[in-house]
């Protein structure tokens, strides 16, 4: 394998311009990864004086000699795939952006369903991956975009065969370990055919000691009414800079249920976008972010409603205490053919500190006169006649207080597909309740 | 149990309760009744410690001590219930999570060890009869999308996981249908004892078929106006309400 994906390869993210990508061996994708190389050196580094990141500060990233993680130095990771038990033969395990064998457990898929590394499919699907791959995407001179297309060398890869059905979640865990400053790119690739039903979890892990980078990115193409369920978790180290981009293409009847949540990473920012492509198309893009201390996190989504009869909706909760920040920035885009759009979107963002910042912007672009879109947004600390109905019945201040922000994270994540995964949430988000009250 | 003494409170600066003076003994249940915008809903919050209302004369005290001062977890650890009117919705917060958590602040006030989930799942079971309710309820969202009668019901449950001393029921009777009513009072009437007090604010009669008062009384413009025992309600029922007023 003719790689230039030396560990010792230090770079500067201002001046990432060598044109030098990894190389994946299959001429297609070596082309787009060459370009957003070329391309990445004339786009600036994002600063809050773009209108995309006018409330998230990135200075810190960029001001990291960030060190692409290797492979070597990883033999005292450790992952056990029961820990989600519905999926312990359907799991990928990647450290630093690179599949990991020994530690994945993938057996017993229907026939057809690949569930691989992306380095794999290139060698043994190539015909799938060139039809796919960077399809979805329009690169919008989009930095970490570009910074993932050049600079990935692995990631995860799945396809599932027209009208078959895979009951177990597929579990994609990201691990980053290595010392400061690691930077990971995986890229994930995800193809489903006509009438395909699956759920895809991916989860996203790091320790708190170390800062490192994350830039992740993963293509979605969901062929006629397939059915999706997509879960993201970013549980990264508390000192992790996470740049995460998801891309989404329906075809008629196709159907996604996505849901991120976010707990972790000093800085997450999260690009989400559906792009409805076939008549009937419905995305559900939900999310729920807790964040506290200096922790910054930022979501922007776009439901792009290109033609007609399509629906999506959108529910995105987030919990602010400390001196963190939460931005959210939801633009449903209906384009002049997508008549009988029907779309909703909900924000629900809960103060629990006043040194807490929220940004809220929700952005409706229609260009189409016959459709039904509606937004809400609030901000706000806990219900005041909640508390008193609460504090009646014996609960103290802060019981009362944990408990009203259990019950609001709850309501996104009772929605998840996968049991295991909603528990351990639930104790995710009493922990996160129970700090610093 | 409960002695309240020249009571004065005010919301938003407006004075809403002009002087009440009402004793509850254990074992006696009270009917206050009276028109809309008597207050009778206010000096049930008032007991219960609802913060937007302030007590700026009298007194309120519980088991010989003035409470008027304490928040209203404090009073509700102390064995003080309030049944809501309207019960509020809390969307995420199962029912049994609610309870459990109630009846161990509960608990640890007495000193006694906290039940886990499974040890509450037995004590709660055995109270769901008393409503008539299915224990599906214990999962679901407290109050949320219940109906007017399944709220009713749910506050009459947590009364009975709760035990309190003293329990104030707000017009618990409103909005309820005929074989709800009969559910929810029979649920009281088997909490109701000898050491407990019990204060149920109405607009009508009816629940008093099901509940037999000690006393009646009557509240007007923040004071009780009339005081006596249930064949007063009967009189209301059939004179109304301008009548005692005419009598005053």
């Amino acid at each position: 394998m003719n790689s230039v994906t030396a560990q010792e390869t230090t770079f500067n993210l201002d001046s990432l311009n060598s044109g030098k990508v990894p190389v994946m061996n299959l001429s297609s994708v070596d082309a787009v990864k060459k370009a957003a190389a070329v391309e990445l050196a004339s786009v600036p580094f994002p600063t809050t004086r773009d209108e995309e990141w006018r409330f998230t500060n990135i200075k810190a990233i960029s001001k990291s000699a960030f060190v692409q993680g290797g492979t070597s130095d990883i033999g005292s990771v450790t992952y056990d795939t029961a820990s989600v038990p519905e999926a312990k033969d359907s799991t990928l395990v990647l450290i630093n952006g690179i599949y990991n064998d020994s530690l994945s457990k993938v057996s017993n898929l229907p026939d057809g369903v690949i569930v691989t590394s992306l380095r794999d499919a290139i060698e043994k699907h190539a015909n799938l991956v060139d039809v796919s791959f960077n399809k979805a995407n329009n690169f919008e001179k989009d930095f970490f975009t570009l910074l993932n297309t050049a600079q990935f060398e692995d990631g995860a890869f799945i396809f599932i065969p027209k009208e078959t059905k895979f009951d177990r979640p597929i579990h994609l865990v990201y691990i980053t370990h290595g010392t400061t400053n690691t930077a990971t790119f995986p890229r994930n690739l995800i193809i489903a055919e006509r009438h395909a039903e699956f759920t895809v979890v991916e989860e996203y892990l790091g320790d708190d000691e170390q800062a490192y980078l994350t830039t992740s990115f993963t293509e979605i193409m969901l062929g006629e009414e397939a059915h999706m369920s997509h879960v993201r978790l970013q549980k990264d180290g508390l000192k992790a800079y996470h740049v995460n981009r998801i891309v989404s293409k329906l075809q008629r009847g196709a159907d996604l249920q996505s849901y991120t949540v976010s707990l972790g990473a000093e800085i997450f920012r999260n690009d989400v976008r559906a792009i409805m492509a076939g008549e009937g198309a419905h995305a559900t893009l939900d999310g729920l972010v807790l964040v506290g201390a200096n922790q910054l996190s930022d979501t922007h989504s776009i439901m792009d409603h290109r033609v007609p009869n399509c629906t999506s909706h959108q529910l995105h909760k987030t919990i602010v205490d400390g001196k963190a920040t939460s931005v959210f920035n939801g633009k449903i885009f209906v384009r002049k053919d997508a008549q009988k759009t029907d779309a909703f979107q909900e924000n629900h963002n809960l103060q629990l500190s006043l040194d807490g910042m929220v940004y809220t912007k929700p952005q409706l672009e229609i260009f189409a006169d016959d459709v039904k879109c509606s937004h809400g947004a609030t901000v706000g600390q806990t219900d005041s006649e909640q508390e008193f109905y609460l504090k009646s019945r014996g609960l103290s201040d802060s019981e009362t207080k944990e408990i009203l922000t259990f019950g609001f994270a709850t309501e996104v994540i009772e929605s998840l597909p996968v049991d295991s995964i909603k528990a351990d949430l639930r104790k995710a988000v009493e922990t996160y309740t129970k700090r610093g009250l | 149990m409960l002695q309240i003494k020249n009571l004065h409170a005010t919301v938003d600066g407006i004075e809403i309760l002009k002087g009440i003076d009402l004793e509850i003994k254990a074992g006696e249940v009270h009917a206050i009744m009276g028109p809309n915008g008597s207050g009778k809903s206010t000096l049930s919050k008032v007991i219960a410690g609802h913060p937007a209302y302030e007590v700026t004369q009298g007194e309120i005290i519980f088991e010989g001590a003035d409470i008027a001062e304490l928040d209203a977890d404090e009073r509700a650890r102390k064995g003080i219930f309030l049944a809501f009117q309207y019960p509020v919705e809390i969307p995420g917060v199962s029912n049994s999570m609610l309870m459990r958590q109630s009846y161990n602040a509960l608990r640890r006030e007495h000193g006694e060890e906290e039940l886990d989930p499974l040890e509450f799942d037995d004590y709660v079971h055995g109270k769901l009869d008393l409503v008539e309710m299915d224990p599906k309820f214990l999962d679901r969202s407290v109050n949320d999308g219940f109906s007017g009668g399944e709220k009713k019901r749910n506050e009459i449950l947590q009364m009975a996981v709760l035990n309190p001393k003293l329990a104030l029921l707000d017009e618990t009777d409103s909005g309820l249908d005929i074989d709800a009513l009969r559910i929810v009072s029979n649920g009281i009437n088997q909490i109701k004892s000898s050491e407990k007090g019990v204060l149920l604010v109405t607009h009508y009669q009816r629940i008093l078929n099901y509940i037999t008062p000690d006393f009646v009384h009557v509240l007007k413009n923040g004071r009780i106006v009339k005081s006596g025992g249930k064949e007063l309600a009967l009189q209301l029922e059939d004179e109304g309400y301008e009548v005692v007023e005419e009598n005053k």
